[in-house]
């Protein structure tokens, strides 16, 4: 750490301010706590800590530190209320010794005041500890003398005193500074836990040994205790560890011997002070060398390593350049590699080429024998045969006299070369052959050029092609050369003008004759032009002419073409093409009649169509704008801006925004609607339909549309929408669905309650015959006939066309549903679509069916009563009239021998008096009505008791099985449901008969489907009567009810027994069903409602 | 001393025939073809039993009976009936809680007739 003696940065004097305050502040602080610890006054003290505080600020600061240290030495001294005399001294003194420590340890060397070698560490021991506090000792001692604080005699006596104190404040608190700041590592612990452990070691044995808080017996032998920890703290923790372990247990040490305790005290106070001290230094001492010792060789050891790891990083570094090196050279040897492969490769190519070669030569003497050939010609002539020798014409007979043989005989003759191309039969091939003759012979080269003669045979049916083209294109070609007078004409342009190339010569007058009159000025000016010397551009030459043909029909030519320049640049001639422009003309005339009546149609359809240049902001209104919005020709802009500042304020910007992204997207087609303000400030509502041209870079460049006034069509719209709400609602309210199929698409559109009816929804279901039979029940589906079907038919039915149908909604729920539809038939009678409507019955044929049953019952009910009141009159008046009958018979008879004949007779007439009798009884069971008993019964019971009885009447082929569960408590009448019950069983033994058989009696209770108001669900106890008898047919089923209804024989049934049976059921609210199949036998079941709340043994509901 | 049996039905097959098998076991027998005359009948014969019909014109045979039973009380009266019209509960039942001492129902047998009307003058004695 350095001083900076000379701070120029104002952080830098802060710095040193600090540094002066805190020095000042802990020498001060040293001081008092040295003090604490004095043995003279209050100036000499046992151990002085300012000193090693002094020595290690001159240490670390430099000798610039001692003002600081006399300030702080003198406040000290001043403080402890010593006279400013001897304050001053020990101003003077203790830094003067401190500046005598550095002076010294500097000159013997180099002195590294972290403590962290040997030598440093011996000389700290010798020139900081042993002789520096000389200086001090002898100062502030002489200082207390002079003073007066101490008389002289004592000089000698304090002088060693105040020189141990020094001593041993410098040994001790220097090295914990020095090694503190002077570190080479930063000030932090590591191996923490250990440091802590070793911390708490230095304090207990501190507190424990060198405290005093064990008797100093004991303490005296373990005073050593504290060199194994110093030790420990030295290897561990190096020079800093030392010096701190030392100070702790110094501090312990000190505090213990001036409290008079711990292994040191006891004896007087010098001895005291000289065992403590010489165990301190010594314990100081060994510890800061084992430190040093140790911190050189982990020094030595690290430098070591660096050289070792330099020595590696060398031996690496030469490796690798002997591996560079290597790989150059290695890279050379490929290098020479590639070369001479190259080079190789090169006379192969070389070669290749030369073999490779197309022209043949050979030399034939003077006798046509083959003198030489080289390969090719030897491949390509000797055909395995040796030449050499042979003349050529023995070798190819087939030349002789042919082309070749001429041309050779003939090079040969004159002694002239010569070339020629001939077709050689014998190999196929046309050949290009050079002969160059000699006196010797002939020498020859030939080449192989049919793929050359090929491709001149293909230009040439390409430009047969070109001419077919131009004549299918109706393009002739011209060329009129000025300086010849000749015309050249294509075929094509012959046939345009209607003439043969045979008997046709293309003059100048005799195409003028073929131009009528009034275009033969244009048609020869571009002539006259070149004659003048003038050159005719483009634009001149490009002209329309017609051509009268020779069958009288006008065609309309079109020439375009340019000037053919000599070098000097005078015209000599024109080139050009020409062509047939009548359909185009034609269809040009057509094009502008289309367009006026087209601006004609746009005026009939209230529309103003325009075109806008979006780059040149430039709009062209073609249409009746004037008609349409009411502005005239002068009040229409030719920009934009005018159409956009006539949007109504609140469709502008969407407008316009609509248009913009329509650019952007590179759209070619936008429409909006709109509403524009017309000349009179109304708003009109416009469709605006447009399509966009962009260029290639995107921009748009012309957009064509069309304004359409749509006012009054918006409003149609709005009440069409109006009265298509109404509809929906009420066919909502009826549950009346519409729907309507297309006999031409096929298509089937349905209304929004349709959709409700069927339970589906528009978004997810599209109606299709298909789609909707099929949620058509299963059993309906092909009962109802569908559109197709009806269509069909041509003349369906009222009954094809209305009906009911059930349909399946997806939730499984069925509806029943009435269709009411017809054919729509057009003006010819087509039909053109199925029109109907839907109608959710459901609830409606439900309320139907119940009001049917209802009627029935109460048209049943009427027939009883009536039935009743007739039996009752009848069963009076016939009970009457059978008194004198069985009374009188009786009587007659009982005066009569037994057995007389009339006696038989009349026992005859009782018997039948005795059925009359018993028939009355029952109809007036009958009729007998609110004689009922009315109680809360269990029906269980009721039923046990009446089987009972019933068991010794039915005969014994017949079995009974009983089911009986308990059943919540009914009211009613006790002997009328045991009455119904005998009744039932007793037509069941009759259904029996004489065979054998079973009734079964069940009793149980079951639930009513439907819900009873306030939500409950009605409860009903059940009593059935099946048995194994014959059984009925259906129309005997429906009747039995019936009063006097019988299938007995006459005598064995009244016809009663199931009508009372009947009654008394209604008449307890319950109802009464049956069922039977002939040779199955029957079954009744009877439903009395249950009291409803009412507990009962067992709720057989579960 | 004979008993004298007063037949109250406006039926007259009946009447008659009740009469003919009574007189026969011997009892005084006196007929009245309805209510009113089996009123005057009764009030001057002091009848020892009265046998009437219970549904009859002019004047209703409950009604009879009742009336028959305010004036002498100890009067054994058997009501007698074909069997009441629709609406009408037992009548036998009826009768026989205003006033009737016995009851039977049309039609019987001879020999039923004879014990009730045996019992009912047994009850008399």
């Amino acid at each position: 750490m350095i001083l900076p003696t000379a701070p120029q940065m104002p952080t830098d004097v802060l710095r040193s301010l600090g540094i002066l305050v805190l020095l000042v502040a802990a020498y001060f602080c040293a001081g008092q706590l040295g003090l604490s610890a004095s043995l003279v006054g209050k100036q000499v003290s046992l151990i002085w800590p300012p000193t090693g505080i002094a020595t290690a600020a001159v240490l670390l600061l430099g000798l610039g530190a001692w003002p600081i240290l006399a300030l702080a030495s003198f406040l000290t001294s001043f403080a402890t209320g010593a006279p400013v005399a001897f304050a001053l001294a020990t101003a003077l003194g203790n830094p003067l010794q401190a500046v005598t420590a550095r002076i010294l340890l500097n000159s013997t060397g180099p002195f590294d005041p972290a403590l962290g070698r040997v030598s440093d560490v011996t000389s700290f021991a010798v020139l900081a500890v042993g002789i520096s506090p000389i200086v001090s000792t002898t100062v502030g001692t002489a200082g207390l003398c002079l003073t007066g604080v101490a008389p002289w005699a004592e000089y000698l006596a304090i002088w060693p005193v105040w020189l141990v104190g020094d001593a041993m404040g410098v040994l001790l608190v220097a090295p914990v500074l020095l090694t503190s700041f002077a570190g080479r590592s930063p000030f932090r612990v590591r191996r923490r836990t250990e440091g802590t452990v070793l911390l708490l070691c230095l304090l207990l044995v501190g507190a424990s040994i060198y405290g005093g808080l064990i008797p100093r017996d004991i303490a005296r032998p373990l005073s050593y205790f504290g060199f194994p920890l110093v030790i420990w703290a030295a290897a561990r923790f190096g020079p800093r560890g030392a010096a701190v372990a030392t100070v702790i247990v110094a501090a312990a040490a000190v505090s213990g011997t001036v409290t008079g305790n711990g292994p040191f005290a006891g004896n007087d106070l010098t001895a005291n002070l000289f065992y403590l001290h010489g165990f301190l230094s010594a314990l100081t001492i060994v510890a800061l060398m084992l430190a040093a010792a140790l911190e050189e060789r982990a020094e030595s050891r690290a430098a070591l390593q660096a050289a070792h790891g330099a020595l590696e990083e060398r031996v690496a570094e030469r490796t690798m350049e002997l591996r560079g090196a290597n790989s150059a050279l290695r890279a050379e040897v490929i290098e020479r590699q590639r070369i001479e492969e190259a080079l190789q490769e090169s006379k192969a190519r070389l070669r290749r080429i030369l073999e490779s070669t197309t022209d043949s030569v050979y030399v034939l003497d003077a006798e046509w024998r083959f003198a030489y050939l080289n390969e090719r010609a030897k491949a390509l002539l000797s055909e395995g045969r040796e030449l050499l020798g042979t003349t050529v014409w023995e070798a190819f007979p087939d030349a002789v006299d042919g082309p070749i043989w001429h041309s050779f005989h003939e090079a040969m003759v004159n002694q002239a070369p010569t070339s020629f191309e001939t077709f050689y039969q014998r190999f196929g091939n046309w050949y290009e052959v050079h002969v160059y003759p000699s006196e010797d012979g002939l020498t020859v080269f030939y080449r192989n050029i049919s793929e050359r003669k090929r491709a001149a045979e293909a230009l040439r049916r390409s430009d047969e092609h070109l001419a077919r083209a131009q004549r299918a294109a109706a393009i002739g070609t011209w060329e009129w050369d000025a300086t010849a007078g000749a015309v050249t004409w294509s075929p094509e342009t012959y046939r345009l003008f209607g003439v043969s190339p045979e008997t046709f010569v293309p003059k100048r007058e005799a195409v003028l004759a073929l131009v009528p009159e009034e275009d033969r000025a244009a048609a020869c000016r571009i002539g006259d032009m070149v004659l003048l010397g003038q050159i005719p551009t483009p634009s001149d030459v490009a002209l329309d002419h017609r051509v009268m043909l020779p069958g009288g029909e006008v065609r309309v030519l079109r020439r375009e073409g340019g000037a053919v320049l000599d070098p000097e640049g005078r015209p000599t001639g024109l080139i050009g093409t020409i062509q047939d422009v009548t359909a185009q003309r034609q269809a040009r005339e057509r094009l502008r009649e289309s367009e006026q009546r087209y601006r004609l149609a746009a005026r009939a359809a209230r529309c103003a169509v325009y075109e806008w240049d979006p780059r040149a902001d430039r709009v062209e209104y073609a249409g009746s704008t004037e008609n349409l919005f009411g502005y005239t020709a002068q009040d229409i802009g030719s920009a934009a801006g005018w159409w956009k500042d006539r949007l109504h304020p609140s469709d502008r910007a969407r407008t316009i925004r609509s248009l913009e992204a329509a650019f952007t997207q590179g759209a070619e087609f936008w429409d909006a609607e709109y509403r524009f303000r017309r000349a009179d400030g109304t708003y009109a509502m416009v469709h605006d339909r447009a399509y966009t041209a962009y260029d290639a870079g995107g921009v748009p460049i012309r957009m064509i549309g069309a304004k359409l006034d749509i006012t009054d069509r918006k409003d149609i719209e709005q009440e069409l929408r109006v009265s298509a709400t109404h509809l929906a609602r009420a066919q909502q309210f009826a549950s009346l669905g519409s729907f309507e199929y297309d006999a031409d698409s096929g298509e089937v559109h349905w209304s929004d309650e349709t959709y409700r009816i069927f339970g589906v929804a528009p978004e997810s279901f599209t109606p299709t015959i298909a789609s909707v039979w099929s949620r058509l029940h299963p059993e309906d589906r092909d009962k109802v006939d569908n559109p197709v079907d009806l269509i069909r038919r041509r003349r369906p039915s009222l009954s094809e066309l209305s009906c009911d149908y059930r349909v399946v909604r997806p939730d499984g729920e069925v509806r029943l549903l009435h269709r009411e539809c017809d054919l729509v038939f057009d003006d010819v009678g087509k039909i053109i679509s199925v029109i109907g409507t839907l109608q959710d019955v459901t609830e409606i044929r439900a309320a139907e069916r119940e009001r049917r049953e209802l009627e029935a019952q109460l048209l049943q009910a009427q027939k009883m009563e009536a039935l009743g009141t007739l039996a009752g009159g009848i069963a009076h008046d016939l009970n009457n009239a059978l008194v004198p009958i069985l009374v009188l018979t009786d009587l007659t008879m009982s005066k009569l021998p037994e057995e007389s004949s009339e006696r038989t007779h009349l026992e005859v007439v009782l018997q039948g008096a005795e059925r009359a009798r018993s028939l009355v009884q029952q109809i007036l069971a009958f009729a007998r009505k609110d004689q009922a008993q009315i109680q809360r019964l269990d029906l269980g019971e009721t039923v046990c008791e009446a089987l009972r009885l019933l068991r010794a009447i039915v005969p014994s082929s017949i079995r009974f099985e009983e089911a009986c569960e308990a059943v919540p408590p009914v009211l009613g009448d006790a002997t009328q449901l045991q009455q119904a019950l005998f009744n039932l069983i007793t037509n069941a033994a009759h259904a029996i008969g004489d065979r054998c058989g079973t009734i079964r009696v069940e009793l149980g209770m079951v639930e009513d489907e439907g819900l009873a108001p306030g939500g409950l669900r009605k409860r009903f106890v059940h009593l059935a009567v099946s048995d194994t008898g014959c059984g009925m047919d259906e129309p005997t089923l429906q009747r039995i009810f019936e009063p006097f209804f019988t299938t007995k024989q006459i005598g064995q049934g009244t016809g009663l027994g199931l009508s009372i049976v009947h009654g008394i059921v209604t008449r307890h609210g319950g109802r009464i069903e049956a069922a039977s199949q002939p040779g199955d036998g029957t079954q009744f079941d009877i439903f009395l409602p249950a009291l409803t709340g009412e507990p009962y043994e067992k709720d057989a509901v579960a | 001393m004979t008993k004298q049996i007063l037949v109250i039905d406006d039926d007259a097959l009946a009447r008659i025939t009740v009469e003919q098998v009574l007189a026969s076991t011997c009892y005084r027998v006196t007929c009245a073809a309805d209510g009113e005359e089996g009123i005057r009948l009764f009030r001057s014969l002091h009848p020892d039993l009265v046998i009437a019909d219970l549904i009859m014109p002019i004047r209703e045979g409950i009604e009879t009976i009742l009336e028959m039973k305010r004036e002498q009380p100890q009067v054994t009266i058997i009501a007698m009936s074909g069997g009441g019209r629709l609406g009408t509960p037992d009548i036998l039942k009826m009768a026989r809680q205003l006033g009737a001492d016995y009851t039977i129902a049309k039609p019987f047998r001879s020999d039923e007739l004879t014990a009730i009307v045996r019992q009912s003058l047994a009850r008399n004695v």
